[in-house]
C-alpha cells in the first residue's frame, strides 16, 4: 500500500483531487463536444459500411472503432495536449518525433526546420508508366512535362539528424537519370534552385514541408519562362511580372502540417503570404467528386471568387492550420478549370500538394486547366483520361513524397499495368 | 478498450467512476452487476462477437463451480467433473490458440496437406480462461465458496481492469473481496498514483523503446549491425518489462479504484540474480498460477528422484512457454528457462551468495537471449539475431542507427533503467523524502506532469502496442 500516513491531506489525495479534476474537465469537455462526436461518428459509419457486410457484429465494431477516432479527434483543447507533447520532445532534444503512422514522423533538420523523411525506394514502376504515358503523348502530339518539386531536404546540403541517410533525394535522382534515359523533358526545381538561390532554406515553411507561396509563384514565373523557350508557347508577360499581383504577408499565422502533428512548441509558427492577381479576371472553377462524374460545386468569376478561398485570410490574429489551402481549397481529386480571358491552350496538370501554389497561376494563361490528384482521384486510369481528353500539354508537378511506400503506387499509376 | 485511449481515460472511466460511485453507492449487488455490464462492454469494444466465448466461459464455469461443490462429497464424482472443467477450458484455449500451430505442425511433420484453419485470438483469452480454471479449482480445493449467482462468476472473470492482459487473479482473493471490500478515499488515491505510474511505464517508456526494439528486429541480416542488434534487445527488454508493468500496474490501480486489490504482478525482475529469481519477481501471478496449479500437484521439488523433479520443471516450463503463444519461438524460451532453472536448482546455484555481479550477469545476459527467442518472428530469425550479437556473423559492429536511436531515446534508455531498479525508493528512504514538505508539492506536480504528458502521447496518436495482448 503506497500510503503510509493517514492525514486526509497528503500527496497522495492531492494528486487525485488534481487526477479527478483533470479526467473531469476532459469528460465534461467531451460532453460539450457531442455533437461533433456525433457528427464524426455518423460521417465515419457513412464511410466505412457503404461497402461492408451486414453482419451485426461487424456493425457493432465499426461503431465502437469510430467512436474511438471520434471521442480521439474532439478530445477538448486537443492542440494544447499536442504542444504539451511537442514541448515534452523538446526538452528531451528529440530531432525525430514518431508518430502512429511511421510516414508522418517528423524530423527536425539541423538548421531547425522540420520535415518528412522516406526510405529508400525502387522506382522501375515509376519509369514504365511515365514511358507508356510519354509514348501515347508523343503519338497524338501532347508535351510532356515532368516538374520535380524539391524537398526541404537540400540535396547538397542536407542538413538531416547525424546518420541519416538522403534517401528522399537518392529516389528522386534514380527517378529522373530514368527519364533522361527516356528522353522525357523535366524541370529539376532542385537543380534550379541552386543555381539561383543561396539561401535553400528561406523557400520552405519552418512548420511545413511545402515550398512557400512566393517560391511557387517563382516557380511558375519559371515554368512559363520555360514553356516559353522550349515550346515556342506564347502568353502574356503581365502575368508573371510580380507587380501586377497582391502579396498580403500576415506575421505568425501559419500552423503547418508538420507543426500540427508536434505541437508549436516544438516547431513555432510561420508567416503566410497570400498572392493573387490585382488585374481582371475570368474564370469558371468546376470541382469533382473523386470518381470525376458528379460535380461537387462550381465557382464562376474573378481569380480571388473561383481559385482563390478568401475566408483562409481570416482571423489574421490567430495562427492557424490549411492556410495554404487558399489556393483550390485543399488537395481536390479533379478540377477543371476555364479562363475565360484566354481562347486557347489546353493543360493538365498533375500534381501533389506542392501544385497548389502553382497551378492557379498557370491557370492565368491558358484556356483551360484540368488538375487531377492521383492520390484521390478514381475515376480512371490517367492514360484514359488523357485518351479521353485530349491535351496541349500534360504537366506532372510531384514532390519526392511521391516515391514513398504510402503513396507511389497510386501517384505513379498510370495504366492498367497489373 | 485500451486503457491507454482516449475513450478510455476521458470517457469510459469518469462514467464507470461516477455511476458507481453515486447512484450505486449504497446497493453491493447493483455496483457489481454494473461492473459485470461495463466490463463485457470494455471487452466487446475491440472485438464484439468474442463477447460470446467469454459468456460461454463464465457460464460453463459457473455451472461446473456448481456441480463441483454438489458433488463434493464423492471424490471420484467431483474430481471427473474437474477433469472435464479443464479440459473443456483447455480445449477452448488449444482451439483458438494452437490449432492452426498443430495444425500446421502436423503437415511438416508428416507432409500432409491439411488445411490450417484462420482463427482470429480472441484478445486475453489465456488470462481470461487461466482465472476460470482457477475457479473450478479453488472451488474444488474449497479455497473460496462456490458462487451460486454467476453474476459474481461473470465479475471474477469477466472484471475489466484485469481482464486482457491480467494480472490473473485467483479466485480465492477475489471471493472474499467482492461481499467484504470497503472502499475508501485512501485506497482510491493508491489506485490513482498506481494508475497514472502504469500508464506512464506503458506510455513513455515502453511505446518509446518499442520503435528502437521494432526497427532492430525488422531490419534484415546485412543491414544489422553488432551494436544496433545489442540497443535493440536492451531496448526490447526495458520495452516488455515496462509494457507488461504498466498494464498491471493499471490493473492494480483501477481495482484499488473499486476497492479491489490484486496481488503485484512485477517486483523488479531485472535486479534479480539468478533465474529462478527472476521468475519469482516476473509475472508472479502467472508463476504462482503455475506453482500452484501445476508444479504442486505434480509433486513440486519434494520429489523422490532428481529425473521427477526434472520431469516436473519441464512439464512446467514447457507450458508456460506455450501459454504465451503457439510459436516454436515460445516453446525454445521455455526450454530455456528450463534448462536454466534445472541448472540453478541441481547446484544450488540459486542459493549461492558469492560472486553476486557475475550472478547478475549471468542473469541478465540469459534473460535477454531469452528475450530474442521471445520477439523473434521464428527461430530463423532467433539465430540469425544471436549469431550477430556475439559477433558471429561478420555484420559490422556499429552503425549509424545505433547512433541515432540511441541519441534519440538517451534519456529514456536512462529512465528505464533506473525505474527498473528499486533506486526511488531506495533514495526515497535513506533520505526520508516522505517527510519532506516539499515533497508534498513536487509529488503532486510530478504525478499530474506524468499524466499529462502520457496523455499527450495518447491524443497526439503515437505508436501504441500491447505485447501482452497476443497471449
Amino acid at each position: 500500500m503506497i500510503q503510509k500516513k493517514k492525514s486526509k491531506i497528503n500527496r497522495y489525495s492531492v494528486t487525485t483531487i488534481l487526477f479527478i479534476l483533470l479526467v473531469y474537465f476532459y469528460f465534461i469537455g467531451m460532453l460539450i463536444h457531442s455533437k461533433a462526436v456525433e457528427s464524426t461518428v455518423r460521417t465515419s459509419m457513412e464511410k466505412v459500411t457503404e461497402n461492408d457486410s451486414k453482419d451485426p457484429f461487424d456493425v457493432i465494431e465499426t461503431f465502437f472503432s469510430c467512436c474511438d477516432a471520434a471521442f480521439a479527434d474532439n478530445v477538448y483543447d486537443k492542440f494544447t495536449m499536442i504542444d504539451i507533447n511537442g514541448l515534452f520532445q523538446r526538452i528531451l532534444q528529440r530531432k525525430i518525433v514518431n508518430d502512429v503512422d511511421s510516414r508522418h514522423t517528423v524530423y527536425q533538420l539541423d538548421n531547425g526546420q522540420l520535415t518528412y523523411y522516406y526510405p529508400g525506394f525502387g522506382v522501375n514502376i515509376a519509369h514504365k508508366n511515365i514511358r507508356v504515358l510519354n509514348e501515347y503523348l508523343n503519338s497524338v502530339g501532347t508535351q510532356l512535362l515532368y516538374v520535380q518539386a524539391p524537398l526541404k531536404i537540400n540535396k547538397y546540403d542536407n542538413q538531416l539528424p547525424y546518420g541519416l541517410t538522403d534517401y528522399p533525394n537518392q529516389n528522386t535522382d534514380n527517378f529522373l537519370k530514368g527519364l533522361d534515359k527516356l528522353e522525357i523533358d523535366y524541370v529539376d526545381f532542385r537543380e534550379v534552385i541552386q543555381g539561383t538561390c543561396s539561401d535553400y532554406e528561406a523557400l520552405f515553411y519552418d512548420t511545413d514541408h511545402h515550398w512557400k507561396t512566393e517560391t511557387g509563384f517563382w516557380a511558375y514565373t519559371y515554368l512559363m519562362d520555360y514553356m516559353k523557350h522550349n515550346y515556342g508557347f506564347s502568353y502574356d508577360e503581365r502575368n508573371v511580372n510580380s507587380d501586377n499581383f497582391t502579396s498580403v504577408t500576415i506575421k505568425d499565422s501559419f500552423i503547418g502540417s508538420l507543426a500540427n502533428r508536434v505541437g508549436t512548441w516544438y516547431a513555432g509558427v510561420d508567416d503566410f503570404t497570400f498572392i493573387y492577381p490585382n488585374f481582371d479576371t475570368s474564370f469558371t472553377y468546376d470541382k469533382y467528386y473523386p470518381y470525376g462524374i458528379v460535380k461537387d460545386y462550381t465557382r464562376v468569376g474573378s481569380f480571388t471568387d473561383t481559385l482563390f478561398f478568401k475566408e483562409r485570410m481570416e482571423n489574421g490574429d490567430k495562427a492557424l492550420a490549411y492556410r495554404d489551402n487558399c489556393y483550390f481549397n485543399g488537395n481536390p481529386a479533379l478540377v477543371n478549370i476555364t479562363n475565360n480571358n484566354i481562347p486557347d491552350g489546353k493543360l493538365l496538370v498533375v500534381q501533389d500538394s506542392f501544385g497548389k501554389s502553382i497551378t492557379p497561376f498557370l491557370a492565368l494563361n491558358f484556356h483551360q486547366i484540368d488538375v487531377l490528384d492521383l492520390r484521390d482521384y478514381k475515376g480512371m486510369t490517367l492514360l484514359d483520361y488523357v485518351k479521353e481528353n485530349h491535351y496541349d500539354y500534360v504537366m506532372i508537378i510531384y514532390s519526392p513524397s511521391c516515391f514513398s511506400k504510402g503513396l507511389y503506387y497510386q501517384q505513379f499509376k498510370f495504366y492498367d499495368y497489373e | 478498450m485500451l486503457f491507454t485511449s482516449v475513450s478510455f481515460v476521458y470517457m469510459f472511466l469518469p462514467l464507470v467512476l461516477l455511476f458507481y460511485y453515486f447512484p450505486f453507492r449504497k446497493f453491493r449487488k447493483v455496483q457489481h452487476f454494473f461492473l459485470f455490464i461495463v466490463s463485457l462492454l470494455f471487452y466487446a469494444w475491440e472485438v464484439p462477437s468474442y463477447v460470446l466465448i467469454l459468456l460461454f466461459s463464465i457460464l460453463m464455469n459457473y455451472l461446473f463451480g456448481i456441480l463441483v461443490d454438489k458433488f463434493r462429497s464423492n471424490e471420484l464424482k467431483s474430481r471427473m467433473i474437474l477433469s472435464v472443467s479443464i479440459i473443456l477450458n483447455l480445449g477452448i484455449i488449444f482451439y483458438f490458440k494452437y490449432l492452426a500451430f498443430a495444425v500446421s505442425n502436423i503437415n511438416a511433420v508428416f507432409h500432409k496437406n491439411i488445411p490450417v484453419p484462420e482463427i482470429m485470438l480472441p484478445i486475453g483469452i489465456s488470462f481470461f480462461t487461466f482465472q476460470a480454471i482457477s475457479y473450478v479449482i479453488d472451488v474444488y480445493r474449497n479455497n473460496g465458496k462456490v458462487q451460486k449467482n454467476p453474476l459474481n462468476v461473470g465479475l471474477y472473470i469477466a472484471f475489466f481492469p484485469q481482464l486482457v492482459a491480467g494480472p490473473i487473479v485467483r479466485y480465492e482473493s477475489f471471493s472474499s473481496q467482492l461481499e467484504n471490500r470497503k472502499e475508501s478515499f485512501a485506497t482510491f488515491s493508491d489506485g490513482v498514483i498506481r494508475f497514472i505510474r502504469g500508464l506512464a511505464k506503458k506510455i513513455l517508456l515502453a511505446n518509446t523503446l518499442a520503435a528502437v526494439a521494432d526497427k532492430a528486429f525488422s531490419a534484415s541480416k546485412d543491414e544489422l549491425s553488432v551494436s544496433f542488434a545489442w540497443l535493440g534487445i536492451l531496448a526490447y527488454s526495458f520495452q516488455i518489462l515496462f509494457d507488461f508493468s504498466g498494464y498491471s500496474e493499471m490493473a492494480i490501480g483501477l481495482g484499488k479504484m473499486f476497492g479491489f486489490e490484486f496481488h503485484e504482478n512485477f517486483n523488479y525482475p531485472y535486479i534479480s540474480k539468478s533465474i529462478s529469481e527472476f521468475f519469482r519477481r516476473w509475472h508472479i501471478s502467472l508463476g504462482s498460477w503455475f506453482r500452484d496449479y501445476v508444479y504442486f500437484p505434480l509433486g513440486g521439488s519434494r520429489v523422490k528422484t532428481k529425473s521427477r523433479l526434472i520431469l516436473n520443471l519441464f512439464v512446467v516450463w514447457i507450458l508456460t512457454g506455450l501459454w504465451h503463444g503457439a510459436n516454436w519461438t515460445f516453446i525454445i524460451w521455455g526450454i530455456l528457462y528450463f534448462l536454466l532453472i534445472s541448472f540453478e536448482k541441481l547446484t544450488g546455484f540459486n542459493k549461492s551468495r558469492r560472486f553476486k555481479l557475475l550472478h547478475h550477469i549471468y542473469t541478465i545476459l540469459f534473460v535477454m537471449i531469452g528475450w530474442v527467442f521471445f520477439r523473434s518472428a521464428d527461430i530463423s530469425q532467433a539465430l540469425y539475431y544471436l549469431k550477430i550479437m556475439f559477433f558471429q556473423s561478420g555484420n559490422e559492429i556499429f552503425d549509424q542507427n545505433t547512433y541515432i536511436y540511441f541519441m534519440e531515446n538517451k534519456f529514456f534508455f536512462i529512465a528505464a533503467f533506473l525505474c527498473s531498479t528499486p533506486i526511488f525508493l531506495t533514495l526515497s528512504s535513506k533520505w526520508n523524502l516522505n517527510e519532506k514538505r516539499w515533497n508534498g508539492v513536487l509529488y503532486p506536480i510530478l504525478y499530474i506532469l506524468l499524466f499529462l504528458v502520457s496523455m499527450s502521447y495518447v491524443i497526439k496518436g503515437s505508436y501504441n502496442p500491447f505485447i501482452y495482448f497476443n497471449f
